[in-house]
């Protein structure tokens, strides 16, 4: 009877022992992903998917340290205060280990100091914002679990200017421009990069400037008013609401060309969100993007989002979901090599980071860093933590900034600038004479 | 300057319709309907999604956003508003909650990225420096056929005199025999058909996105806090605020 | 009970004790939640004290927060001054800006006051991005602004103290004859006015009172964040949170608007794991709905009233 006694005791100690040990070692080695970003805009779902589809492939691997990888989310909706509660919980509710993010500008903001509160690594795919990476400079120890893998809002006017000296001075013949801007402090930025640059660098001088608010229902009188200006063209820069602008230009026949920076316009929902009537615009786009021919490794990370997503918005990922997917693959390459997601550790490996992505023999895309000190020498800045671009034609060290977009009126889309990624050909709207 | 005047002239018909829609509420129920955005928004989405998602005929989907207009209105005066008579401030407060859960289904069902609806009637009229769409023009004689058709309504009809009463006097109608009551539905359902006839006409004009429920709200509340039965008073605030909204990027132009 | 004022203070104190233990108990995520709960029933006492007591419903609140958000992190952030400082200028700033904004609005009556306050807020908003953005940072804001402790458990205590703090001067005041006036306001404010009572000093008293917790609320509150920026603070859903924290957990009561804020935030954070996505708000906004229709004196009637049940359900067995 005792010896049964000891037996049951015995075993049950076994069980509290196997227990405990992977309760201990799931805590110790598993790793936990959190997603911060909207769950209802396509730019957040394309990280969401982007990120998701890398963790499936790494699981499939193998996972972490031979322990899954797991992957929770939290919304911000796209509101501030969210984004700081969504940081949180994924922090200290969930304890995660690495971030991704698909925020906004003012949402990445709002968390920031959280970041840098709770050290733990986060990677931005769709703020541009050059602030973020001013912080950075400013307070290395503090930020330096921040990396921004789309390419910051000054590189991105560099790009346009040359855009300006090659196809719309040379070969258009324009040789001046009205700025149609939102009121938001990006408009704002790009206004004064784009504007500063223009002109000096490209020969194109700036009539006239106009600033519209972003809850503008009627156009009308602000493309008479730039038509009045007597331009040869329109530069807008607008990222909210950006198919409201854009349609009415295509509803009222405005006899001008219209070029500039259209956020709507860089996914392909623009076509179905504008009813089709979003034709005969061009705009900046971060890498990849509508209308760009792809490398073998993306196509195949599209094909893989399209199998899985393709029934449901976005049915194609919009650039950051690229961004999402490789940022995933460096971060977790460089947790490999820095042992975990240590806060010191792992930052020095993430900036050793490179994948160059190669077409036909040629380096197509890159997602790399700068390192910290390291000056680009067209702007003779440096950028630290930003994704590696290449801002200097041909382009052959890195993928460029951006490229220029062309939206046609029957809904097709190509890339029209630089030359080195082209696909089709600049084209004003129908009704421009 | 010419452009400012024409639109100015065309427009405010449409914004005081608006306008109307929310003060026939407020002065016959003496309740601020802080879902009016809402219903705004759900008559141009009921339009993109049949429209132009599905592909009906424009009529039909127009008579649609009437119908299922008229039932949610009903259906919130049923549900919300008459169980809570009295409490105009638990009413006020219920409007500003459903504006919430309607704003949220909205992007449940259509993401958050605004939908830019077709005109009805498409083509451009350049009048020397201005511009004017043939829809926008449609839409103001629509809103000019409505106006009159609802002062007839309000003038010479038994249930306009009805709803006139109500608003002056509850309970002096009610000693003359009126049903305050079903007064209240009428409107409330009548709001309904009046905002989504509003949203076919100008969605063209109206790109609509759930922002806009909390937009409206404000349209609405400067548009016209006066009695309905003001309206001509409601029509004239409607121009200046047009005015001063599509022109905003000139007083604060900060180059 | 023979004296409830003894009882009373019994309850608050046996409050005080749990909520002070609560960090032995709960994880620091909860606590996080919390804060945030902290900072809302603020807000919505603030609310309460003008709107819940006199009917004067305000749409407002975002407008006093804002100032006092934006004074203090203005002054820390652009002109390096220690929040020792920046706060209690923020709060002055919001009791003097805030009534100057609304002497003229407080002639108004009912809805239309409610309108009027509505419009205060847009126009903040508006003016936030326009004027000096340089200051304000525009539309992005500003992050990196000073924070007065850091970690969950330190910012729990701090929260809860102001805002223990605050309702319990609020209780203290509202038992005085003022706030027995301000209630009589809420019924019936001709029969005040009758009474001899100047109604408008009762009005101004009330707000500047409730402008004053506004901005004591907003400069805390922009001190925990770390960030601001306008589309935090003068939105729709930040109001909508506000009143109904407010009048879901009982208007004109001060264990009204804590409890409502409490059950929202907890509400809406313990949906996060089970509907990540926007159905969350949805589905929030319907069961605030739902309990506020079924009982729009607030939950705490909703407790009173189902304890009353209780006890005479006991009492008539036993």
């Amino acid at each position: 009877m005792p010896n049964k006694i000891t037996k049951k005791l015995k075993r049950f100690a076994c069980l509290i022992a196997v227990t405990a040990f992977t309760a201990s070692s799931a805590y110790a080695d598993g790793v936990k992903v959190g997603f911060i970003g909207s769950l209802s805009s396509d730019a957040g779902l394309s990280a969401l998917r982007g990120a998701q589809i890398a963790i499936d492939e790494l699981n499939a691997a193998g996972g972490f340290n031979g322990e899954p990888i797991e992957y929770v989310k939290a919304d911000t909706r796209e509101d501030v205060t969210e984004g700081i509660k969504a940081y949180e919980y994924l922090a200290e509710s969930e304890e995660v280990d690495f971030i991704l993010s698909g925020s906004i500008d003012d949402v990445s903001l709002g968390w920031l100091p959280r970041m840098k509160e709770f050290r733990i690594p986060t990677l931005d795919t769709w703020t541009s914002y050059i602030g973020i990476i001013d912080m950075v400079i400013e307070d290395y120890e503090g930020m330096k679990t921040y990396f921004m893998n789309v390419a910051s809002d000054e590189a991105l006017a560099t790009l346009y200017v040359d855009f300006g000296r090659d196809i719309l001075a040379k070969k258009m013949g324009w040789d001046s421009v009205v700025i149609l801007h939102e009121d938001t402090a990006f408009g704002g930025a790009i206004n004064g990069l784009v504007s500063e640059l223009l002109a000096p660098e490209s020969g194109i001088e700036v009539l006239d400037t106009i600033v519209y608010d972003t809850a503008t229902v009627d156009f009308s009188p602000i493309f008479n008013r730039a038509v009045d200006t007597g331009a040869d063209f329109i530069y807008l820069i607008s990222s909210v609401n950006s198919q409201v602008v854009s349609s009415q230009y295509t509803k009222l026949q405005v006899p001008k060309a219209m070029t500039g920076v259209n956020v709507a316009a860089l996914g392909q929902e623009y076509w179905e969100d504008t009813g089709g009537e979003g034709g005969g615009i061009s705009t900046l786009s971060p890498v990849p993007s509508v209308g760009f021919a792809l490398d073998p490794a993306s196509q195949e990370f599209v094909n893989t989002y399209t199998a899985k997503y393709g029934d449901s918005r976005p049915r194609f990922p919009h650039f950051n979901g690229f961004n999402a997917y490789w940022g995933i693959k460096q971060a977790f390459a460089a947790a490999k090599d820095a042992g975990g997601f240590d806060p010191d550790a792992w930052p020095q490996e993430m900036l050793k980071q490179d994948i160059k992505l190669e077409k036909d023999g040629e380096i197509w895309l890159r997602y790399g860093f700068w390192q910290p000190g390291e000056v680009e020498e067209r702007t003779g800045r440096t950028y630290p933590h930003n994704i590696k671009f290449d801002i200097t034609p041909p382009y052959d060290n890195g993928a460029p900034s951006m490229v220029v977009i062309q939206w046609y009126e029957n809904g097709e889309t190509a890339v029209i600038y630089p030359p080195k990624y082209a696909t089709g050909e600049f084209a004003v709207p129908s009704w421009v004479k | 300057m010419l452009q400012i005047l024409i639109q100015g002239l065309l427009l405010s018909g449409l914004y005081a319709l608006i306008a109307v829609g929310f003060t026939l509420i407020f002065s016959v129920g003496r309740v601020l309907n802080l879902a009016y955005g809402a219903y705004l928004v759900i008559g141009g989405y009921v339009y993109f999604y049949f429209a132009q998602s599905l592909g009906l005929p424009k009529p039909l989907v127009m008579a649609m956003a009437v119908v299922c207009g008229c039932l949610v209105g009903v259906l919130k005066y049923r549900l919300i508003v008459k169980p809570l008579k009295g409490n105009h401030v638990a009413v006020e407060i219920s409007t500003l909650i459903l504006a919430v859960v309607i704003q949220a289904g909205i992007v449940l069902l259509f993401k958050d990225s605004p939908k830019i609806l077709h005109p009805i009637v498409s083509g451009v009229w350049r009048v020397g420096g201005a511009t004017i769409t043939f829809n926008i023009l449609t839409a103001a004689v629509s809103s000019w056929l409505i106006f009159g058709g609802l002062y007839l309504f309000v003038r010479k009809t038994h249930t306009g005199r009805a709803m006139e009463a109500v608003s002056m006097d509850t309970k002096g109608a009610v000693i003359s025999g009126i049903r305050p009551d079903r007064i209240n539905l009428i409107t409330w359902g009548y709001i309904w058909r009046l905002g989504c006839n509003c949203r076919g006409i100008f969605c063209e004009l109206y790109p609509a996105f759930p922002g806009y429920v909390g937009c409206a709200v404000n349209h609405c509340g400067c548009g016209g806090y006066r009695g309905w039965y003001r309206f001509d008073l409601g029509y004239l605030a409607g121009g200046p605020y047009y005015w001063i909204h599509g022109n905003y990027f000139n007083l604060f132009d900060r180059r | 009970m023979t004296n409830p004022t003894k009882k009373y203070l019994l309850l608050w104190a046996i409050f005080i004790a749990v909520m002070l233990l609560l960090p032995e108990f709960v994880s620091k995520g909860t606590l996080r939640t919390i804060i945030f709960a902290n900072f809302l029933a603020i807000f919505a006492i603030s609310w309460d004290v003008l709107s819940g007591r006199t009917g004067y419903i305000s749409f407002g609140h975002p407008f006093l927060i804002g100032i006092g958000a934006y004074t203090s992190a203005i002054l820390s952030y652009r002109f390096d001054m220690p929040i020792e400082l920046s706060i209690p200028l923020a709060v002055l700033t919001t009791t003097i800006g805030g009534t100057l904004f609304f002497l003229p609005a407080l002639r108004l009556k009912g809805s239309y006051f409610a309108l009027v306050t509505l419009a205060f807020m847009e126009l903040m908003y508006q003016l936030v991005q326009v004027i000096r953005p340089d200051l304000t940072g525009g539309t992005r804001g500003m992050s990196g602004i000073e924070t007065i402790t850091r970690g969950a458990v330190n910012n729990y205590y701090l929260s809860f103290a102001l805002m223990v703090t605050i309702a319990i001067s609020m209780w203290l005041l509202m038992r005085t004859r003022f706030g027995s006036a301000l209630s009589a306001i809420g019924m019936n404010e001709e029969s005040v006015r009758g009474s001899g009572l100047s109604t408008t000093k009762l009005k101004l008293a009330a707000f500047m009172t409730s402008a004053f917790i506004a901005g004591l609320g907003g400069a805390f509150y922009v001190h925990y964040l770390g960030s601001i920026a306008p589309r935090a603070l003068f939105d729709i859903n930040f109001l909508f949170t506000i009143i109904v924290s407010a009048l879901i957990g009982g208007a004109a009561t001060i264990i009204g608007p804590m409890f409502g804020a409490l059950f929202l935030t907890i509400l809406l954070e313990a949906l996060r794991p089970i509907l990540p996505g926007v159905e969350r708000y949805l589905i929030y906004g319907s069961i605030a709905l739902i309990v506020y229709m079924f009982k729009p004196q607030g939950l705490v009637v909703l407790v009173l009233d189902t304890l009353d049940k209780l006890r005479s359900i006991i009492s008539s067995r036993s």
